[in-house]
Formats: structure tokens, sequence, C-alpha cells
């Protein structure tokens, strides 16, 4: 383990060099005119200036049949499996969106699950919208809503520090009961239920809450505030294991570049010999913040000259990006910063390690499973333990038109040996090409904070790397008795509130 | 004036142009300090928020109250979106943020987008060079 001192110069590694020249100038898209030729002719154009370019809004006069074309020539054009999508009449869908919905494939995956399950539209003016990083409005308190349903069931999962939750005492294990008068778990008023759970800045909002271990319930009142998320949290040698490092990395934000090498370059000093990287929450984000990880946990040695992660997009595009027209060059494991929240060209500090252990979850999710997948792929001993994830080697460019923000899938990414079918998610201790050395560990205990080594997830995986072997039943009985159960235990960070809190 | 867009980066290549493009390129050498905003108020918070916009081309932004009092660095990325399930749309993120620097040049603050190098000028902000 070590932390030589790398001048910036240094830090640039020999393949991203290689791209300098492709990167500094202009390159032909690979002939978009099929599926462009009716972009942003629109039933009810935008006018004015579109905030988010600083140019006029493209959108001319058109027709509703112009917007489902365009859509199934951009699909055939670019959906990763145009090929598996059926033919069918777009004037049987009432409008464009409801015509997208049925342009996917219709193939399940080996485990039965549809195999696109990540199919979406979204108002163009709010996934443009910027936010701080990592800011949002609430009270810092990550709820994990077990049960949308009556009986609901809402906990808390982690809290931000300096939050409105914390100042109210609120933790990992807080149960909701109440919110502003309304019963949480059998309640019918759901729309006051998502306005105190999805708060606007400055609303303040009552709750009658009951702590992990507590015998009786209290009530607390929150104003809601926008508060920064710290990506990183509880960084450094576990209390009595002094040679396992932990961190809790819940997000790929931005400002998690800066967080993961200060964290990294506080392990490298501590003297760990394996560390603990607690991804349960982390459903993804910046793909370069993924490969920096990578790179600290395994060091130059293995991944230099590495591919991270290769882009692979459906047959009709073996060489370049269908949509920028750039050269399908791999992403290498990046040993220094890009300067997202540090200064770029810095380098990183790194680990060496051979193994490693992920604490997994439902809510593990792309970016994170690429942090997997890649060190798998240059031969770094992943062990996982927790849930399985949740199957999501793809990605896509995001399309406006007409005001409507499409995402169908476009592409999948792959490791150094070129694997990346993974789409049921990577199984902890699991067999076949996506099981992975470790311990099936469903249940979340929210009776233990996050790091602290009797945590089931974390005991599991400090009883693994000691013995090999995963607790018995007997071992987590207590804590797995009183723990929820984990199918729905994925944070809804932010506020996307249709659909959140059911009636029935 | 307006703001070249950038929408969107391939993977790879987006990684080299953010260290390449700014490592070759530095920020010319300026006698500003670094700083970070004291004894903010309702006005100097909105004042920032008004000269982030400005710079955004009136783009609706989500600030933390304490914005630029930790640190000299403002990130600014797309407000996490995530579908029914819970989790995000995009896990795959490509496009670069929006970065800002707020400096003390003589006894005014200004903040700088890095984006272009436009500088804001905050007469509302009382601001100190950041400690190091």
């Amino acid at each position: 383990m070590n932390v030589p001192a790398h001048g910036a110069a240094r830090a640039l590694a020999p393949a991203l060099l290689l791209l300098l020249g492709v990167a500094c100038s202009k390159h032909d898209k690979a002939d978009p005119a099929a599926y462009t030729a009716l972009a942003n002719r629109c039933a009810t154009p935008r006018s004015g200036i579109d905030p988010y370019t600083g140019a006029r809004y493209p959108d001319v006069q058109g027709t509703a049949d112009d917007e489902k074309t365009w859509l199934r020539r951009w699909t055939d054009a670019l959906y990763l499996w145009y090929r598996e999508v059926p033919a069918s009449d777009p004037g049987a869908y009432a409008t464009p969106q409801d015509y997208f919905a049925v342009l996917k494939t219709p193939q399940l995956t080996t485990s039965g699950a549809a195999k696109d399950r990540f199919h979406f539209i979204y108002p163009t003016a709010v996934w443009e919208a910027l936010s701080q990083s990592g800011v949002e409005a609430g009270y810092g308190a990550q709820w994990v809503v077990l049960s949308q349903k009556p009986p609901r069931s809402i906990v808390v999962a982690y809290t931000e520090p300096n939050s409105p939750a914390t100042t109210a005492s609120i933790a990992r294990g807080t149960h909701v009961l109440t919110i502003d008068g309304v019963d949480v778990v059998n309640g019918a008023d759901v729309n006051t239920l998502t306005a105190g759970l999805y708060p606007l800045a400055g609303t303040t909002h009552t709750f009658t809450v009951q702590d992990a271990g507590a015998a009786t319930t209290r009530t607390v009142t929150m104003t809601a505030a926008n508060v920064p998320a710290q990506p990183v949290q509880d960084v450094g040698p576990l209390p009595g294991y002094p040679a396992v490092g932990y961190l809790l990395f819940n997000d790929h934000l931005a400002t998690a570049e800066l967080a993961l090498a200060h964290a990294f370059g506080q392990l490298a000093t501590s003297g760990v010999t394996d560390v603990v990287v607690d991804m349960r929450y982390n459903g993804g984000g910046y793909l370069v913040v993924a490969s920096e990880l990578a790179y600290m946990i395994a060091g130059p040695t293995v991944t230099a000259g590495k591919t991270f992660e290769r882009t692979v997009f459906n047959d009709q595009y073996t060489t370049a990006d269908p949509v920028t027209g750039d050269p399908l060059t791999p992403m290498p494991f990046l040993d220094a910063t890009v300067g997202l929240s540090a200064a770029p060209g810095q380098a990183l500090p790194h680990l060496d390690l051979r193994r490693v252990v992920v604490i997994t979850g439902a809510g593990t999710c792309s970016a994170s499973e690429s942090v997997i997948n890649s060190l798998r792929g240059v031969d770094v001993q992943v062990i996982l333990v927790g849930d399985t994830t949740c199957g999501k080697p793809y990605g896509f460019y995001p399309e406006d038109n007409c005001g409507t923000t499409y995402f169908s899938i476009q592409f999948q990414g792959v490791n150094q040996k070129g694997f990346g079918d993974y789409a049921d998610g990577f199984v902890p201790g699991g067999s076949g090409t996506a099981g992975v050395p470790g311990c099936l560990v469903p249940q979340d205990d929210f009776d233990h904070a996050l790091g602290d080594p009797a945590e089931v997830r974390l005991a599991a995986a400090l009883q693994y790397l000691s013995t090999g072997a995963c607790p018995g039943a007997g071992v987590a009985s207590s804590a797995l008795s009183a723990a929820p159960p984990a199918a729905a235990a994925i944070v809804p960070k932010s506020i996307w509130q249709q659909n959140r809190i059911y009636l029935r | 004036m307006t703001r070249a867009p950038v929408r969107r980066g391939s993977i790879a290549v987006a990684a080299a142009l953010w260290i390449a493009c700014r490592t070759a390129h530095p920020a010319p050498a300026s006698p500003d300090a670094p700083a970070r905003i004291v004894n903010p108020t309702s006005e100097s918070r909105a004042a920032l928020e008004a000269a982030v916009r400005e710079a955004l081309q009136g783009a609706p932004v989500t600030l933390a109250d304490d914005a630029l009092t930790h640190e000299s660095v403002l990130v600014l990325e797309r407000t996490p979106a995530r579908g029914p399930d819970g989790l995000p749309l995009s896990g795959r993120e490509t496009r670069p943020p929006e970065r800002f620097r707020l400096v003390k040049r003589g006894p005014e603050c200004l903040l700088v987008h890095e984006g272009d190098g436009r500088l804001f000028p905050l007469p509302a902000v009382e601001c100190e060079p950041e400690r190091r």
C-alpha cells in the first residue's frame, strides 16, 4: 500500500494521452440523418430561449405523427436491441409518449424479468434542472420506503451530517409513524404523506417517530432546507478491526471525487490491509468517479493499460459512438482526478488491494456495478456481501424531442474481459457468470448504524474476511428477525413524487 | 452572450477531455485569491443565485444555504432524477458539471464561471480569502 507523489503529467495515463487529439478535434457523427430528419417537429412547439443551451428552442410546427415517426427512427437507429422491437401501429397510441412505451424489447432475462427495465420519459425542463452537487430539498434523512402500500413501512436508512434530521436526533432505524397527523401505516391522505416526506425547502412538518430500539415514540418538527449530501461517510479502520478499513459511499456525485480521494488518502496512511466499501444505497452517477474509485482500490500495477469499461452499441455502430461521433475507445482506470470537484490532474492515492469487499443491495446500481465489474475484469477479487444488485450494465444518451426527454437503452458497458452480462444483477455468493464470491444477506439491518461491526451485512463481511465462510443462520438471527424485509430497501433519494406513496 | 451547449460527451473521450483541456490550458496567473463567503445573509444568497442563473442563461438552480461558505468552488450538476423504483434514471452520467469559483480581487468578491471565464461581481456578498 503506498501513495507515491505524482505530477500532473505523470497522472495522465498513456491511454488518455492517445485520446487528446481525438477529444480536441471535431468528428462527423455516424450518419444521424436517418433519425434527425423529423427531430423537433412538434405538435406543440416550444418558443423562446432554452435556458439550458442559451439558444432558441429548435422546435417547429409539426404533428404528433411526426413525433411518433421520429421515435421509431431514433429507436431503429440507436436502441441496443433494435432488432427485437415489435412492429406496431403508431396510430393505435394516443400520444408519442404512449407509443414510446412499446418501442422496446419484449424479451425476458434468464430470471424471467423484463430484459429492458429502464425505458423512461421525463419532462425535459425537469430533467435539465441543475443543483449544487448533492443538494436536495429535505431534512437530510434518507428514507427507505419498505412498503408503499398499506400497511406501509418507512424507515431512515442514513442521515446527512449537520442536517435538520440530525438536529432532531433522527438516525438510521428511526421509523416514521405519522406525518402532520396522518397515519403512515394505513392513512388515506397520501398527499399529506408525500408532502411531508419529500418537502419543499422552507416548509415545516411534524412527525411521530420511533427510534431504533426505543419502546416509546416521540414527536419531532423539522423545517426542510436545501441540504448538501456528503457522499462519502464513516471513513476509517473499523472499531476493533484496525486492519479493516470501511467507507460508506452513497452517490457518485461530482463532490465524491474529492471526498473519495481524501478517504483513500486517509485509509492509505492508516495501515489497513482490507477495505469494505459500502455501496448498498449507491445507485450510480458519474462514471469517471467509479473509474477513479476502482483505481484507488486496485492501484497502478494491475490497472495500467487496462480497460475500466468499454462501451458497446448496437451492431450498426462498431467503431464510433453514434451520438457524438467519437471513436469507441475504452475508458481506462483513471489514476488522476478529472476535475469534477478536486483540482484536475491530481494523482490519486491507491491501496493496491488484491481483494475488496463491497456491501451491496437492490439499490446498488449502474456506475456502482461498474466498479465491481471493472475490478473483476483485472482479477481483483471482489467479495460481495448483501443483496443482489440492481442489474444495469446499460446506459443511454437521454434525448429531448418537443419537451419530452426519452431514455432508451443504447449501450452496454463491458470490462477488460469483455463481460457485461449481469442484467439480473450480481449475486453475492451466487453461481453462474454473475455470481460473485461472498455472502447473500438480503436483510438490511436497521437496528445498527452503518459502519457498526455488529450490523448484519458488515458482520458477515468481517466473518468472511476472517474465515472465508458466511455466517450461519444462528449468528445473525437476532438482527435478522428484527429487520424489515429488504425487498424494497432502495433509497428514493430525490423528488419524483408521482406514484411514490400509494393509497392501496 | 450565449453559452455553448454541453449536452453530452462520449464516455472515454469525456474523461480525457476534462483532464487534457484543463491541465493543458490552466487558468492564467492572476492576483485573485480563492475566497469563501462570510456572514451570509438572505440578500447575499439571492445575489449568488442570481449570478449563477445569469451565467447559465437564466436556468433555475438549487443552491444550499451555505454555498461557498466552506470552500471557494461551487459545483452544479443535473438535479438527480429517479424513476418510480427509486433508482437514478441515468446511473452513468457523462456530462461534465458546471463549475464556479469565488475569488477576492481587492475589496471585490467575484464569481468566476469556469466554463467560459466570465466574471460576475457580487457586491452584496462579503468574502474573505480561503484558508489553505
